[in-house]
């Protein structure tokens, strides 16, 4: 009965625990990437479109999008720039079909970001799983709680 | 000299995309019926028959990285409305261009683009980039459509203010030059300005100065014109060479205001835009002034919204009192006085005022599709038959006009 309860209660302390972890959204690089850091204006430009150089580099970002239906998109967005899944998809027509620039590419996973980032130098992209991987850097974290 | 640049655009930078196996496709598409509640009328394409013509469009976009920080940029369109002296649905080239990223703030194009008025003038054509069916006729007319590609430069600067605000400061020189009817064709050289607009992350303000140099001629009225420098001649009043001047023009600057809003609280989602043509009062003027206002509340996959939106184009005002003078001082005249309300006439169709409301709704059903459905309430005001043509006997006070479009892109 004892073991019991301390297992239930071992459970729902290392459940706890967890959710904030997950809550959390890392803006992601290339470890080789010569920049440490990222405001959070400069991410909503960023993965808006409008920040066509990353700055002090002067090199063209790869932005990695993951898909309008995965869990971390929507409040991704929803952070760093105030638009619905709907609004954003508006938007981006409006930007993409002007001719301001191009969409960022839609990767499948988080594992398929890691592994993008990993061969692409310039290459930015959302997680919110890091696993201590020295390949990726953190450039902006979002703290969703 | 720039259909040559053009053409080497569009043979030149297609083999460098694929040489560099970095290019992006894109498309939009919209299919589209409308229905108008009056017979022998048209607006735009419609009719009181159901017709897919006049919102239904296909685009197809090509983007391409030439080399670092230099890109290729092309997107042809074919649309059902039957203007620039082509047939429906045959193929334009509305962008085409080489674009530079020169530094972080500042980016510089040149070739084909779309000319930069409003909010929506880029994106005119691209049904699901906005609430609407189509962005409002009364500030956007169908009219302009002809016009509304532009050869030349721009330059985009942008700074941010602090943290939450940007101001994007674009500016332009190019050439633009479009046949509205068999009968109108208009010339805008140069056409030059900027275009300011200062984006939060909830806000966007947006300030327009064009000008223009205008050449407009109005073919059908050569026979009339030639008749008042005659009758100018004849008589040695030269009343009647202003007349015959003002059907036409020539080298005359245009200054166009435009001022634009777009405010978004929680779910509600507000557009406001108002403009002011204002042209020199000689030869052929239109002055003209339209706005809308727009209200849109987001609700799951549903976004109804209404809007009401208005347009006056008070052609050749300035020359009333001297039509009116020349009346009273010919009335006596038969010949004269048929000359002078042939005159009359035309200043009364060249005259356009009217008000919309609209009411729809759109429904994101799906990835990248839209369905919109849309009812406008047209109302002609001041005697004009606003934007409408036809042979509708009595003229129309007012139209109805029934839309529902599906809108995709991909």
């Amino acid at each position: 009965m004892l073991a019991k309860l301390i297992c239930t209660i071992w459970i729902l302390i290392a459940t706890l625990k967890c959710i904030p972890c997950a809550a959390d959204i890392y803006v992601v690089a290339s470890a080789a990437l010569p920049l440490n850091q990222l405001s959070e204006q400069q991410v909503r430009k960023l993965f808006l479109g409008r920040l066509p150089l990353l700055p002090e580099t002067q090199v063209e970002p790869e932005v990695f999008d993951l898909p309008a239906k995965h869990p971390l998109y929507e409040p991704f967005y929803s952070h760093i720039s105030g638009m619905t899944a709907q609004k954003l998809k508006r938007y981006r027509a409006y930007y993409l079909f002007s001719g301001k620039g191009k969409l960022p590419t839609q990767i499948e996973s988080r594992e398929d970001l890691i592994e993008r980032l990993e061969n692409t130098d310039a290459g930015v992209g959302y997680t919110d799983v890091l696993d201590g991987n020295d390949k990726i850097k953190v450039l902006y974290k979002i703290k969703t709680r | 000299m720039f259909r040559l640049w053009l053409i080497f655009l569009l043979l030149t930078a297609p083999s460098f995309c694929f040489a560099a196996d970095n290019w992006n496709f894109s498309g939009f598409a919209t299919l589209a019926a409308n229905k108008l509640n009056r017979a022998n009328l048209n607006l735009g394409e419609a009719t009181d028959q159901w017709d897919v013509d006049n919102d239904s469009k296909l685009g197809l976009q090509l983007q391409g990285d030439l080399y670092e920080r230099l890109s290729f940029t092309t997107q042809i369109i074919s649309t059902g409305i039957e203007f620039y002296g082509k047939d429906a649905y045959e193929p334009q080239l509305r962008w085409l261009f080489l674009s530079y990223q020169v530094s972080p703030n500042i980016r510089a194009r040149a070739g084909r683009m779309r000319a930069s008025n409003y909010i929506y003038s880029e994106t005119q054509d691209i049904g699901y980039s906005y609430t609407w069916i189509r962005p409002p006729i009364e500030v956007y007319p169908y009219a302009y459509k002809p016009v509304s590609d532009m050869d030349g430069v721009d330059l985009t600067y942008t700074a941010d203010l602090g943290n939450w605000f940007e101001l994007d400061s674009h500016f332009f020189l190019g050439h633009r030059e479009g046949e509205i009817s068999d009968s109108l064709r208009a010339e805008l050289s140069p056409s030059f300005g900027g275009n300011f607009t200062l984006r939060g992350r909830n806000l966007l303000l947006r300030y327009s100065l064009h000008s223009s140099t205008i050449d407009i001629e109005l073919g059908e009225l050569v026979p009339l014109a030639n008749a008042l420098d005659q009758t100018a001649a004849a008589t040695g009043d030269a009343t009647f060479r202003r007349l015959a001047n003002s059907l036409s023009t020539k080298n005359e600057r245009y200054i166009y205001h435009g001022f634009g809003v777009q405010w978004d609280h929680h779910n509600w989602s507000t557009v406001a835009e108002t403009y002011i043509v204002d042209s020199s009062d000689s030869e052929y003027a239109n002055d003209s002034d339209g706005w809308y206002v727009s209200l849109a509340y987001h609700w799951k996959q549903f976004t109804p919204y209404l809007e009401v939106a208005q347009y006056r184009d008070s052609a050749n005002d300035y020359l009333k009192p001297v039509l009116e003078s020349a009346q009273s001082s010919y009335g006596s005249n038969p010949a004269l006085s048929e000359l002078l309300a042939r005159v009359d006439t035309v200043y009364q169709l060249l005259k356009n005022k009217q008000r919309s409301y609209s009411a729809g709704v759109r429904w994101d059903f799906a990835t990248n599709l839209a369905l919109t459905s849309e009812v406008q309430y047209f109302d002609f005001l001041g005697g004009t038959s606003g934007q409408s043509v036809g042979s509708a006997s009595p003229q129309p006070t007012n139209l109805t006009l029934l839309n529902i479009a599906l809108d995709w892109v991909f």
